[in-house]
């Protein structure tokens, strides 16, 4: 076998010399050696704790029975299919990544169509929808906790000039603390969006609108007929990326609620958190957590999905 | 009223854009069922003409009529004007049937209407089984088409082409060509062509408007605009041209005295393609086609006869171009029979007849020099 290549004049004889040696010099083998730092690298930060928290979720760590450490089962997967507060933080965890969803698309769709067309003062107009985004997530919680205080906060105050309209404890209502939370949220991400969205504006010809301009379309047909559909990829990807940092979400809710009032805000991501360190149940929480990544794993797979029919089918039939 | 109206009537339009004027007062009136081309080098104002037209660019001065209507103000999408534009500008997500119905839809016309005009129209453009194709599976010849079938859809009163077939190459461009000029005649619209290649405009057009820094330059047939330019822009941009300078020493009934680049030549005064005629002491810019000089000396009376020495000559299979270097310096350029090439040869003379010559008048020396 080694000696059925043989050494073509011009190449070099001690390359060619073995099938193994060139597997490693050149074939795929060499693209895994190359590769092989950073899959080191990848599987200790994202592998180890992965699997960590997979062990961790079957174990019984938990600070009401101390003892039982080291007693291996699936009673923690047992508890979470019948329990209330997981599913009922599933529900809100959907409720949250539906609603900032909703809000982020079309604040920032609107916010792209206001300004993609401005001239003067273009940088002003957009710097100031991308500003949100350069102010971290802990510190858009603290400014809205502080803008919904019930007593002091400024949206009450502007309200008291709003006739029979009252002032609310927003955080502390149930009916509205989920609400108030996405508002924070969606204030705070939408940018991604606006960027996303001003880059897909700016890539649709102009010409088409003045193709569509002379067929009798109007404002409103020419968005129809012409922007929507011309945008209709870069929503689906930015709806499925703002899906998964919905889920995810955290600093917001947790620094403004911490879940409460009662649970009225516990999503998921919350909830596993206080498992671990309110309750101290650690290997429950690390369930909790699994079936967060499960849920992610499906949106990454949609976004994925996404991402490769926006590859292939750029204007055609999808 | 309406019945006798152009098809498309320009008033003294104006559009400047800051100090730069784009279209300089131009006026034109376009009868129905005319194929008119402007043809002008880049830059010249075509496109914004087109554009005004059609309402995407708003003139500052003057009006527009079509059909006798007067919509200077009417906005692009009450305009009963279509146009086609350079790069197609199909929408790519939507079918073939999609982009050729959609000016019918947005009037509201129905469904089954607006199918039975989509079927109409790809019969026309020769194309009735790419109804569901979408505009990336097709080649650029049939995207032409297809934004020529979309623009036609709404049964437009006339249409407005701006370098259709610019990209495309040599061979489509001429088949193309064909192909647009047969529709025209069968739908018999009014088309009006933008092209900078003088050609495409020569062989397509009823009336070719020659346009130059935003003004029209010349309107005429093709023929006549080749054979009698009423400019020097003209000229030199429609076809080939050898100019030569002159001053009128004398006018004598039909025949005119001139002076020549050194030269005493003698030419009919109907050759004067624009104006009121010669009077002495008016300079004039003699226009001699490089085919109108022959190598066949007839020593006709009344031929201008120009004699230099071959520099260059070039061969093109069914004709040759030859370079003649005059006595005072400058270049003659002939195109004949490559039965003329007459290899060695160092002195030659070629005539032209004094009827195939044009002459500009360029108004009193005395004015400029
Ligand atoms: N929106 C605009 N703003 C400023 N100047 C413009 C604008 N549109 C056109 N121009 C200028 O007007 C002049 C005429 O442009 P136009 O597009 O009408 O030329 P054209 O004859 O169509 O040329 P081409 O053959 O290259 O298409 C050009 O000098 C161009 O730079
Ligand atoms: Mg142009």
């Amino acid at each position: 076998m080694t000696t059925r290549m043989r050494a073509q004049p011009g190449e070099r004889p001690d390359i060619v010399s073995g099938r193994s040696r060139r597997f490693m010099t050149e074939g795929p083998g060499f693209a895994l050696l190359m590769l092989l730092p950073a899959l080191l690298v990848l599987g200790f930060v994202i592998g180890l704790p992965m699997i960590k928290a997979v062990i961790l979720s079957f174990d019984t760590i938990t600070f009401r029975r101390p003892a039982a450490a080291g007693t291996y089962g699936v009673h923690n997967y047992a508890r979470l299919m019948s329990d209330p507060d997981a599913w009922g933080a599933v529900l809100r965890s959907a409720l949250y990544m539906l609603g900032t969803v909703a809000g982020s698309v079309s604040l920032a769709l609107g916010a792209a169509l206001l300004t993609h067309r401005v001239i003067r003062l273009r940088a002003l107009a957009r710097l100031t929808f991308l500003l949100p985004w350069t102010v971290p997530a802990v510190v858009t919680a603290l400014v809205w906790g502080v803008m919904y205080d019930g007593n002091f906060g400024v949206i009450n105050r502007l309200l008291d000039f709003v006739p029979f309209v009252n002032g609310q404890d927003w955080l502390i209502d149930r009916q509205t603390a989920l609400a108030a939370l996405i508002v924070a949220q969606v204030w705070n991400e939408f940018p991604v969006a606006y960027i996303f969205f001003l880059a897909g504006l700016h890539s649709i010809p102009e010409e088409l609108y003045e193709a569509a301009k002379i067929d009798r379309a109007g404002a409103f047909a020419r968005f129809r007929f012409i922007t929507l559909p011309q945008l209709r990829y870069i929503i689906a990807v930015i709806v499925i990326l703002l899906m998964i940092l919905g889920f995810k979400a955290f600093p917001i809710i947790f620094i403004l609620t911490g879940g409460g009032p009662a649970g009225a805000t516990e999503t998921l991501t919350v909830l596993t958190y206080n498992t671990a360190f309110r309750s101290l149940d650690f290997s429950y929480s690390a369930t909790l957590g699994i079936l967060a990544v499960l849920v992610s794993i499906v949106l990454v797979l949609g976004y994925l999905r996404v991402m490769a029919r926006a590859d292939t089918g750029k204007g055609g039939a999808v | 009223m309406t019945e006798t109206a152009p098809a498309i009537e320009l008033r003294n339009i104006s559009k400047a854009y800051g100090a730069l004027r784009v279209i300089d007062d131009v006026s034109l009136r376009v009868e129905k069922g005319v194929f008119i081309t402007l043809l002008g080098p880049s830059g010249c104002g075509k496109s914004t003409l087109l554009r005004s037209i059609v309402g995407l660019a708003r003139p500052d001065s003057g009006q527009i009529l079509v059909d006798g209507n007067d919509i200077t103000n009417a906005a692009a999408h009450n305009r009963p004007v279509k146009m086609v534009f350079q790069d197609y500008a199909l929408f790519p997500h939507m079918t073939v049937a999609q982009n050729i119905g959609f000016g019918c839809e947005m009037q509201g016309m129905s469904r089954k209407s607006i199918s039975r005009r989509c079927q109409e129209l790809l019969d026309l453009i020769r194309l009735p089984n790419l109804a569901g194709r979408y505009p990336d599976a097709l080649s650029g010849g049939q995207r032409q088409r297809v934004a020529l079938a979309r623009a036609l859809a709404p049964d437009p009163s006339a249409l407005l082409l701006d370098e259709p077939l610019g990209a495309l190459d040599l061979k489509l461009r001429q088949d193309m060509q064909r192909e647009l000029k047969s529709i025209q005649r069968r739908t018999e619209k009014t088309f009006v062509f933008v092209t900078h290649d003088q050609e495409e405009a020569m062989s397509m057009s009823d009336l070719v408007a020659v346009m130059n820094k935003g003004r029209i330059e010349q309107l005429g047939a093709p023929q006549d605009v080749y054979a009698n330019p009423a400019t020097e822009f003209v000229a030199n941009f429609v076809g080939a041209a050898n100019l030569f300078r002159a001053h009128v020493i004398a006018v004598e009934g039909n025949e005119a005295k001139l002076e020549v680049e050194g030269s005493e030549w003698i030419v009919p005064v109907n050759r004067v393609t624009c104006g009121n005629g010669l009077k002495a002491g008016d300079r004039a810019i003699i226009v001699i086609r490089p085919e109108a000089l022959t190598t066949d000396t007839t020593k006709a009376a009344g031929a201008i006869r120009i004699t230099g020495k071959v520099t260059e000559q070039t061969y093109f299979g069914d004709r040759v171009h030859l370079h003649l270097s005059l006595a005072n310096g400058r270049s003659v350029l002939i195109d004949a029979r490559p039965q003329s090439l007459r290899p060695g040869v160092d002195e030659m003379t070629v005539e032209c007849p004094a009827s195939d010559l044009a002459i500009i008048v360029r108004g009193k020396r005395t004015e400029h020099s």
